[in-house]
């Protein structure tokens, strides 16, 4: 069978990214929408899920990381169509603090009340990866996937990592990134990661990866 | 690409401070999953595997491991210094890489007022180990579910076949902590009783602590003649804390694994370590799994039954029984088990059986998040 990735020319490149930066995403580098200043992220995710118009009320049951994950990524594909099978698309995502903003929450909701209460819905966002999950679902991602956590985006070996995955013809799309939440602060640098003829796109590298990801440092 | 071998390893578990240790005490039938009473602060009894005070005692003097490092990075620094004494491997070497796999880490250090922030921290808890050991590359941590271990061990295997690195250590730790005990508590995924995988009654998963360590290598003549083959992980894109019903998210990763192997037959398998967790729905979407390879009739076991769930570290503690299985040519019994309980039938191994030269053994797990993942060890041929 005949793979795009195997015709000439074709580059695995970043086709799309999005950043968070002072309060508002940037799709490539246009601003994408604005969260509005002063309110908390409870109050702002909902505001911006209801401006993407799309019914998915599952969200509304998503701990803070989740949301941040959907909300990126929704910006990020809005109504994309992969140009491969489920099976064949990727999905690689680093934080600094793993899920410990729902970690926290939870153990002060389970032993901190009087009386022990564990609530199982808030329990299974306790684990990073859930957020990966929630993306998988919604985008119907199938393929490889890694949840990795390291103080600032290990780009060489994300970069590495995911670029060996697509000469094996282990992948052959891929949503590749950083997400992270705690103390209230969302940090978000996603990419779109495809097959390209297009010379003047981004190649996926550590070089490229780094520039974006600074972006939310600056 | 690079063939991957194993050059050490070391359970630090329940059931004892070494592989070989282990390894006798599931010969004998011997479990480390006891029953535990009920606390102010956890209104409930559980069976779990839990590591006594006496064995972390041991396990800091005999390596003397100082009382900085927490309850985990001590299992973890003892597996590892287990390990490297069967070898001359040197640790601090710019060719050695860590790969640590932990769901939770640290996570008895949630209780208010811990002092210690960082510990939180799940790339701090790595590179404690790291550091430890004086090696000076970054560790990759994976903190993927029940499939981290696994995940690893094939992340590890990747980074190896391109040259990355001569050696790297990939270990998987987690607790048995309050968190985590009232969280499947409150899923009603615990057993009241020691669990029974793939059995007719089983009713849920224990819990278990432990730290284990395989050292893979890029030495085609390793200490022990065991390689590692495939590799996949995959999503069901289902539910995030429920496997798909069908298996397709299992079925890809083993379908790639085999892919991944030129010429391989999946007859060649010849045993096969499931993740086995002693739920109702985990057992019964692996058996649909394997029943679709038409792997009935291969051995299947859980060492769940010996270990409980150990979370981070189950994936590569499993393997390491796996791989042993092949060496000794011996198939240890799913503890447990007793009366078929899965709507396909499979080859569930009841009691250990002796072989004649077993070679290729499928390891599989799956997790919360939808998430799967599989491999294969091979013993070599010079053996």
């Amino acid at each position: 069978m005949q793979r795009s990735c195997l015709k000439k020319g074709m580059m695995f490149s970043i086709t799309k990214h999005i950043t968070l930066r002072d309060g508002s995403f940037f799709l490539n580098n246009e601003k994408a929408t604005k969260i509005e200043e002063g309110a908390n992220f409870k109050e702002i995710s909902k505001k911006l899920y209801q401006s993407l118009e799309v019914d998915y009320p599952k969200f509304y049951k998503m701990d803070n990381l989740s949301k941040t994950a959907f909300l990126s990524s929704e910006l990020l594909l809005g109504a994309h169509t992969f140009n491969c099978e489920e099976e064949k698309i990727g999905l690689f995502i680093s934080n600094k603090a793993s899920s410990l903003e729902t970690d926290e929450a939870y153990y002060s909701k389970t032993f901190g009340e009087d009386e022990f209460q564990a609530n199982p819905a808030l329990f299974v966002y306790t684990l990073p990866n859930i957020m990966m999950g929630e993306l998988c679902i919604r985008h119907k991602i199938k393929g490889e996937q890694s949840m990795w956590v390291s103080d600032n985006l290990d780009a060489t070996f994300v970069s590495k990592y995911v670029n060996l995955l697509y000469s094996e013809k282990l992948i052959e799309s891929a949503i590749v990134g950083w997400i992270d939440f705690y103390k209230d602060e969302p940090e978000v640098m996603l990419c779109l990661v495809e097959n390209n003829t297009d010379n003047q796109a981004i190649a996926f590298n550590e070089k490229n990866l780094i520039n974006i990801y600074q972006r939310l440092k600056s | 690409m690079n063939t991957i071998s194993i050059v050490a390893d070391n359970i630090f578990s329940p059931l004892g401070g070494s592989t070989a240790s282990n390894i006798e005490a599931i010969l004998k039938g011997d479990s480390g999953i006891k029953r535990h009473a009920a606390t102010d602060k956890l209104p409930f009894d559980y069976c779990g595997a839990k590591i006594s005070d006496d064995q972390f005692a041991k396990a800091s003097e005999d390596h003397k491991i100082d009382s900085s490092y927490t309850c985990l990075e001590s299992m973890c620094i003892a597996s590892i210094s287990q390990a490297i004494n069967e070898t001359a491997l040197d640790l601090s070497s710019s060719e050695v890489g860590f790969i640590i796999s932990t769901t939770k880490g640290n996570i008895d250090l949630l209780k208010e007022n811990d002092k210690n922030i960082k510990g939180k921290y799940l790339y701090h808890f790595a590179s404690r180990i790291s550091k430890h050991f004086n090696n000076a590359n970054k560790p990759v941590v994976i903190s993927n579910a029940c499939i981290s271990g696994v995940l690893a061990i094939i992340t590890a295997k990747r980074l190896l076949s391109i040259g990355d690195y001569k050696h790297i250590v990939v270990l998987g730790a987690d607790l048995i902590s309050d968190f985590t005990l009232s969280g499947f508590y409150a899923l009603k995924a615990m057993s009241p009783d020691p669990c029974k995988p793939f059995d007719k009654n089983r009713t849920g998963i224990n819990l278990g602590e432990a730290a284990s360590c395989i050292i893979l290598s890029t030495e085609t003549k390793s200490e022990l003649p065991i390689q590692v083959h495939g590799g996949a992980s995959s999503n069901d894109a289902n539910h995030i804390s429920g496997p798909s019903r069908t298996g397709a998210g299992m079925i890809s990763v083993i379908k790639s694994s085999f892919g991944q192997v030129e010429g391989f037959q999946k007859d060649k398998i010849d045993f096969i370590s499931a993740h086995g967790t002693g739920t109702l729905y985990n057992d019964e979407m692996e058996a649909k799994a394997i029943s679709n390879f038409d792997l009935n009739r291969t051995p299947i076991n859980s060492f769940k039954g010996y270990f409980g769930h150990t979370l981070g570290a189950a994936g590569i503690l499993e393997s390491i029984l796996t791989y042993h299985s092949l060496l000794r040519n011996t198939l240890f019994a799913s503890k447990g088990f007793s009366e078929s309980g899965t709507s396909e039938e499979i080859n569930v191994l009841s009691k250990h059986v002796e072989k004649e030269n077993l070679n290729w053994a499928l390891k599989t797990a799956s997790g919360f998040g939808g998430c799967n993942a599989a491999i294969l060890f091979k013993k070599r041929n010079d053996v």
